[in-house]
């Protein structure tokens, strides 16, 4: 929560986000148990050898709920992350974290749809003064509608690099529909993009692929965002 | 080398202890209590005090941080591991210089078990009498 300009939406925002964060840490518990408790099971039957009938079985599921706790474990990492960009309205922070960040959570959303979300971030970006929640909902509606307007198995891939003091995020689409147009990205409600101080360029038509485009300029911190 | 004596501490009581089971199946004298209290208790009155202390980052009443300068209070050359769930990046770069590392939970026993015995050595040879140690 901003200690400078409190107000209702972001104490919300914030509440949101603990909650989450509070519950993705518990689940991480029960997760670093349960972790535990099957990595004792393969302790107990490497003591057994080949005493033990159906063993190489036992040790399989073991394996399973080992892959299964390592997956569930970097999406609760993930939801944690995500509930603390809430806690203050304006931070620096990493752009290509927080956008990894929601991409990895979207793509839940992409699967379903059968496509693919991918992330090719730029190395050696500065840390931008902005509000990171926002630029995650942002990128979240950005790339949300770009799943209709693809075929099946085709691909939205966000890209960042670095624009003079800015941060450029090309989103490019693969396997588009026919007739699809050339911006696929919803309107973002422009008081968004207003306190993200972003910019969304118009798009020219089949140019690398690119089917949209947020330019973003640091928020100058006596703003209060 | 005598097998390295460590202390879990985490409120997570089926976490400690099942991890303190896999740590002396491996050769290590591991111990799991559920309270920064009791570990300072123990600490205070084991005639061996642990070599490494795994602490749990966030637990009720004193937390990881509060035991964490309790326990270097009392024995700098005790060694901590903190565990965390999420990572705690701005924490942990707070107190890097009192912690020899950190790892996130759910734990990767090899990785874990690699810094225990890093954290062991170190203790063992800067203590009074150890070849190259603060005699």
């Amino acid at each position: 929560m901003s200690m400078t300009k409190p107000n209702l939406h972001d104490a919300r925002l914030a509440f949101v986000g603990l909650i989450i964060a509070g519950v993705s840490h518990e689940f991480k518990n029960h997760l670093s148990v349960t972790k535990e408790l099957s990595g004792l099971l393969d302790d107990l039957l490497a003591m057994e050898k080949d005493a033990l009938p159906g063993r190489e079985r036992l040790a399989k599921i073991t394996a399973g709920i080992g892959e299964r706790v390592a997956a569930a474990a970097e999406m609760a990492s993930h939801l944690g992350r995500f509930a603390h960009r809430m806690d203050f309205p304006l931070s620096s922070f990493s752009v290509n974290e927080v956008v990894g960040e929601i991409l990895f959570l979207a793509r839940r959303f992409a699967r379903l749809k059968n496509v693919a979300l991918e992330f090719d971030p730029a190395p050696g970006l500065p840390p931008l003064h902005s509000n990171p929640s926002l630029l995650q909902f942002v990128v979240f509606s950005a790339v949300m509608p770009m799943f209709d307007h693809l075929e099946k198995q085709g691909a939205v891939r966000v890209a960042t690099a670095a624009a003079g003091d800015r941060v450029r995020i090309a989103f490019h689409c693969e396997k588009i529909k026919a007739g699809a147009p050339a911006d696929l990205s919803p309107p973002i409600p422009p008081e968004a993009l207003q306190a993200l101080h972003a910019e969304r360029p118009p798009v020219e038509p089949d140019k690398d692929g690119i089917r949209a485009v947020l330019l973003l300029s640091p928020i100058p911190p006596e703003s209060g965002g | 080398m005598q097998n390295p004596r460590v202390l879990i501490v985490d409120d997570e009581k089926e976490f400690a202890s099942t991890l303190a089971e896999r740590l002396n199946m491996r050769n290590m004298e591991a111990v799991a209590v559920y309270c920064a209290e009791d570990a300072l208790a123990l600490i205070h009155t084991a005639d061996h005090v642990p070599d490494v202390v795994l602490l749990d980052l966030k637990m009720p009443n004193i937390d990881g941080l509060q035991a964490l300068e309790a326990i270097k209070q009392y024995d700098s050359s005790i060694e901590v591991i903190m565990l965390t769930g999420h990572g705690d990046r701005k924490i942990i770069e707070g107190i890097s210089s009192l912690i020899l590392d950190y790892i996130i939970k759910p734990v990767d026993l090899p990785e874990l078990i690699k810094k225990i015995g890093a954290a062991t050595q170190k203790r063992r040879a800067a203590l009074p009498g150890a070849e190259g140690g603060t005699a």
